[in-house]
């Protein structure tokens, strides 16, 4: 199916759009040049709602007012959608044209009421376009399936969308869809069911014209397919559950795995808890080397390092006054304590009558009549002598108050920046540790661990499962012997015999036709895709660390990038942008290339996030002509004049319908001409990707060396 | 020791009055682990005094209404090497017979730290951390660190 | 290849794996599941469709005997 043209009629801002789409098959592309704003999305929606109805519409768009907001309040307005379009059948191509209209009458803040949309399908003859019989939206939904919709329309996000976002469960999903869809397999699975009941119809028959026995071994038979039957569909939940179940454990980890990497709780706390600890061992050494300070200021060792000249100087007053004898050589104190101790200072023996003893005895005496104030001076003299022998000795050990203080005040600043360097440790690590959330932690803990005793559960059912189902096939096929030996023995009539034998014939022909198409299309798909996907992204240089080795569709519908080392790269997270795009055009293109579906590949701004070598590539191969027998085919894309940069060369070789869409709301802040139209509207011209008019002009067309078209339509 | 310590007993210590409000609670504290410099203000006293030693002058005594009274010589019991290191001071001053005048050697010891006091409050004024910072400051005084 | 040609084409290579019970069996068995497959083209209910494949499968049957006996 190939679109020809439309005609929109008061869709939102398309107030009366025609296009004309490109149907030549060296020239499979239809290029709508048009800005962001400018109406591209409308356009998609006003072909959907024109084949599909609201029911066409992305889910959130289906009760959105459809006519413009400029559109005054209570007037009822005539909304249309013509879509021509021809299909090929054979070597015969078929004209049609769709017309689906309906009335909204605005109502204010964006309510409105709506009639009934009225569909018309009308199909070219010798003598006209005639009503196509019976109903038109199965007539269509035939010729374009509505549940491909996304495939064929859609915008470039989606287009990112549908290999990625929804984890490797929801892409599978979508993979077989579509590959269920555009090969028709599901039509040969019914036909099968079909012929199923039909053999067992015959099998019944012919069983009940020959009597109990064989009735009994046919319906032992029937009771075999019913159970087999039940148990595939038993198995084929299961496995679907198990899937699902999967996506969740995945998912799980993946969050598990984001949060730990911000780091092991239970390490972090351990952390946190040391550095605490090793704080408050500092706060405290903070306070203890204050207290230090105090000491320190206040000690003798102090007052020799400030006065220490002045105290000298005045000990040397006393101690001239000791070298006259004016003052005795030692305190009267220490001569009573020496007597007590009957040793001298110099270690001589003072004990009783001894020579030494009577001496100090004697000094003692002399010493008692020195007066008042020489004792004074003497009891001066022996304590600052002590204190200067002992000033003198810290100096030499630096221990005076000078290197005390020096000590000191190094370790206070040392341990100032300790505590700085902790506090800012800590503060780091606290951050961390609110950033995860325990609770969370634990219930994705927990979350994972239920989805891994689930899917080896699941695993477990389906291993039963399936061991259950080769026993009872087994035992179908031994049934089926049976009874087929026990029917020919029976003599049962040639006609019911020969009816089953052709019921069965044909079951066994669709079933074996089925399997070869799935296997074989699926195989054909995966490596067209390849070869697509690495022409465009091959030698992408911009994938980080990763080199592409190649793509493959798995047989059970997953799409798998394999990547430098054996490795593979989760499109989910580690493929970009422009490859997941690249990915998904190249399985949709390959799937219709092997399918043969003729239908348009309407796709809007396909080429954000791609650039230079890839961004070629992909448009080269997304319009490359048909080769050979391949089937011609159509591709439509919306791109900004941006896209269209650096691809015009290309551009030109492949297209073979140009239009041009804009909106006047963009003047005069991007359009160039004013439009005699007092409300907002979209216009289409038919100016190239190289050309401009005076609808279309904007202010930077001179940046893609645009020239002027004469005249405008639209 | 006992000896030393009793010609001082009854002179009377004291701290000019405007420096006693405004500094004794920011510099004097008994308690540990504060941020004073100083347990009392004996302390206090004593370490101005040898800071005006250091410095090289002394300041006269304010007239005795703007002075007031913090403690007695008696306090010079807990520590007499203040005693000798006061009078070592005075002798370097006035010579052998000065240490026969208790309040001849306070007098001087009094000059002394009244240069010390209007030094700390100079330095101290305001000071968050004052031990820290009498400790840094000291450079600038000290014999041979500056 | 359109799906409908392909069907055709893996039906026929299949076909070969069944009974030839006369010379042109297995060409009409391959048509006769086209038809098969057809029904679905109707918009019928499941219980109106598998009726119609029966009849279909039935004349067939008729067809087969006859062209066994000949």
């Amino acid at each position: 199916m190939r679109l020809v043209a439309a005609h929109i009629r008061n869709f939102k801002l398309l107030e009366d759009v025609r296009l004309e789409f490109s149907t030549e098959r060296d020239r499979p592309l239809t290029v709508i040049r048009a800005e962001n704003g400018s109406g591209k999305t409308s356009v998609l929606y006003a072909l959907l709602w024109g084949l599909y109805g609201p029911q066409g519409l992305p889910s959130g768009a289906q009760t959105v007012r459809l006519t413009s907001s400029a559109a005054p309040v209570g007037v009822p307005v005539e909304i249309q959608v013509i879509v021509e379009f021809e299909r090929v059948e054979g070597d015969e191509s078929t004209s049609y044209r769709v017309i689906r209209t309906m009335l909204e009458t605005p109502k204010g803040n964006d309510s409105f009421e709506r009639g009934q949309n009225r569909l018309r399908l009308l199909k070219r003859t010798t003598s006209g376009f005639e009503d196509v019989p019976g109903d038109p939206n199965t007539v269509i939904a035939k010729f374009l399936p509505p549940r491909l919709k996304s495939v064929f329309f859609t915008d470039g996000d989606d287009v990112q969308r549908f290999i990625s976002g929804e984890g490797m469960h929801g892409r599978q999903e979508r993979v077989h869809e579509a590959i269920k869809a555009l090969l028709g397999l599901d039509k040969m699975r019914i036909a099968s069911e079909d012929l199923e009941h039909v053999v067992s119809k015959c099998r019944r028959e012919a069983a009940q014209s020959a009597g109990a026995d064989l009735e009994a071994l046919e319906r032992r038979l029937a009771e075999l397919s019913d159970q087999i039957g039940r148990t595939d569909q038993e198995l084929a939940t299961v496995r679907t559950r198990r899937q699902a179940i999967a996506s969740d454990r995945d998912a799980a980890q993946k969050e598990l795995t984001e949060l730990r990497s911000i780091g092991d709780i239970d390490a972090i706390n351990a952390q946190i808890k040391r550095l605490e600890h090793s704080l408050a061992e500092f706060e405290e050494r903070d306070q203890t080397l204050l207290e230090d300070m105090r000491t320190a200021i206040s000690s003798q060792s102090a007052s020799w390092a400030l006065a220490g000249s002045k105290l000298l100087a005045g000990f040397d007053v006393l101690d001239k006054l000791a070298g006259r004898g004016v003052i005795p050589g030692a305190s009267l104190e220490v001569l009573v304590d020496r007597l007590d101790l009957k040793k001298c200072i110099c270690n001589a023996d003072l004990s009783d009558g001894s020579t030494a003893r009577r001496n100090v005895e004697q000094l003692l005496a002399e010493q008692r009549k020195v007066s008042e104030h020489r004792g004074h001076q003497t009891q001066t003299f022996h304590s600052a002598r002590l204190g200067r022998a002992e000033y003198l000795a810290a100096c030499e050990g630096k221990t005076d108050f000078v290197s005390q203080r020096k000590r000191v005040l190094a370790a206070f600043a040392a341990n100032r920046d300790k505590i700085k360097q902790t506090g800012a440790d800590l503060e780091v690590l606290r951050e961390k540790r609110a950033s995860i959330d325990d609770e969370q932690v634990r219930r994705l803990t927990d979350r994972l661990s239920n989805a891994q005793a689930k899917f080896a559960e699941a695993s477990e059912s389906i291993g039963r499962l399936e061991t259950q189902l080769a026993a009872l096939r087994e035992r179908h096929s031994l049934a089926k012997a049976e009874y087929e030996t026990a029917e020919k023995a029976a003599k049962v009539s040639k006609l019911l015999v020969t009816k089953r034998a052709v019921a069965d014939d044909l079951k066994q022909l669709i079933t074996r036709t089925l399997q070869v198409l799935e296997v074989d299309h699926v195989r054909q798909v995966s490596v067209r895709m390849n070869d697509m996907f690495m022409g465009i992204v091959g030698t992408d240089t911009a994938q980080a660390g990763a080199v592409f080795q190649g793509v493959t569709l798995t047989p059970e519908f997953d799409i798998v990038v394999r990547a430098a080392g054996e490795g593979q790269l989760d499109p989910d997270f580690e493929v970009n942008g422009a490859s997941k795009r690249a990915l998904t055009l190249s399985f949709i293109w390959a799937l219709m290339e092997v399918s043969g579906q003729v239908a348009p590949r309407i796709i809007d701004t396909p080429l954000g996030m791609t650039s230079g070598g890839v961004k070629t590539r992909m448009v080269d191969a997304i319009t490359r002509p048909p080769q050979g027998n391949s089937p011609a085919y159509q591709v439509v894309l919306f791109l900004t004049r941006s896209e269209i940069s650096e691809i015009e060369s290309l551009i030109d070789d492949r297209v073979g319908k140009s239009q041009t869409l804009s909106c006047n709301n963009h003047y005069p802040v991007d359009l160039v001409h004013k439009w005699d139209c007092d409300h907002p509207i979209v216009r289409v011209c038919g100016c190239t990707i190289r050309q401009f008019c005076e609808v279309c002009e904007r202010r930077y067309d001179d940046a893609h060396s645009l020239v002027a078209r004469g005249g405008h339509n639209g | 020791m006992a000896d030393l310590v009793s010609p001082y007993v009854l002179q009377d210590l004291f701290l000019p009055r405007a420096f006693d409000e405004e500094f004794s609670d920011q510099l004097v504290s008994r308690a540990a682990g504060g941020r004073e410099p100083f347990a009392r203000k004996i302390d206090l006293w004593w370490t101005a005094m040898m800071i005006g030693v250091a410095i090289g002058r002394r300041t006269p005594m304010p007239s005795p209404d703007k002075l007031s009274k913090f403690n007695t010589g008696a306090i010079f019991s807990r520590d007499p090497w203040r005693v000798a290191n006061l009078e070592l001071v005075a002798l370097a001053e006035k010579g052998e017979s000065v240490i026969a005048d208790a309040s001849e050697v306070l007098a001087i010891g009094n000059e002394y730290a009244m240069t010390g006091l209007e030094w700390l409050a100079e330095e101290l004024r305001g000071s968050a951390q004052p031990i820290l910072a009498l400790m840094t400051e000291m450079n600038a005084i000290l014999p041979g660190e500056h | 290849m359109s799906p409908d040609r392909q069907f055709t084409t893996v039906a026929t290579a299949q076909v070969l794996n069944c009974p030839k019970r006369y010379s042109e069996y297995h060409t009409d068995l391959v048509n006769l599941l086209v038809k098969v497959v057809a029904t679905q083209a109707e918009g019928l209910s499941d219980g109106k469709r598998r009726a119609e494949v029966l009849a279909i499968v039935e004349a067939f049957g008729n067809v087969v005997i006859t062209k066994i006996r000949e």
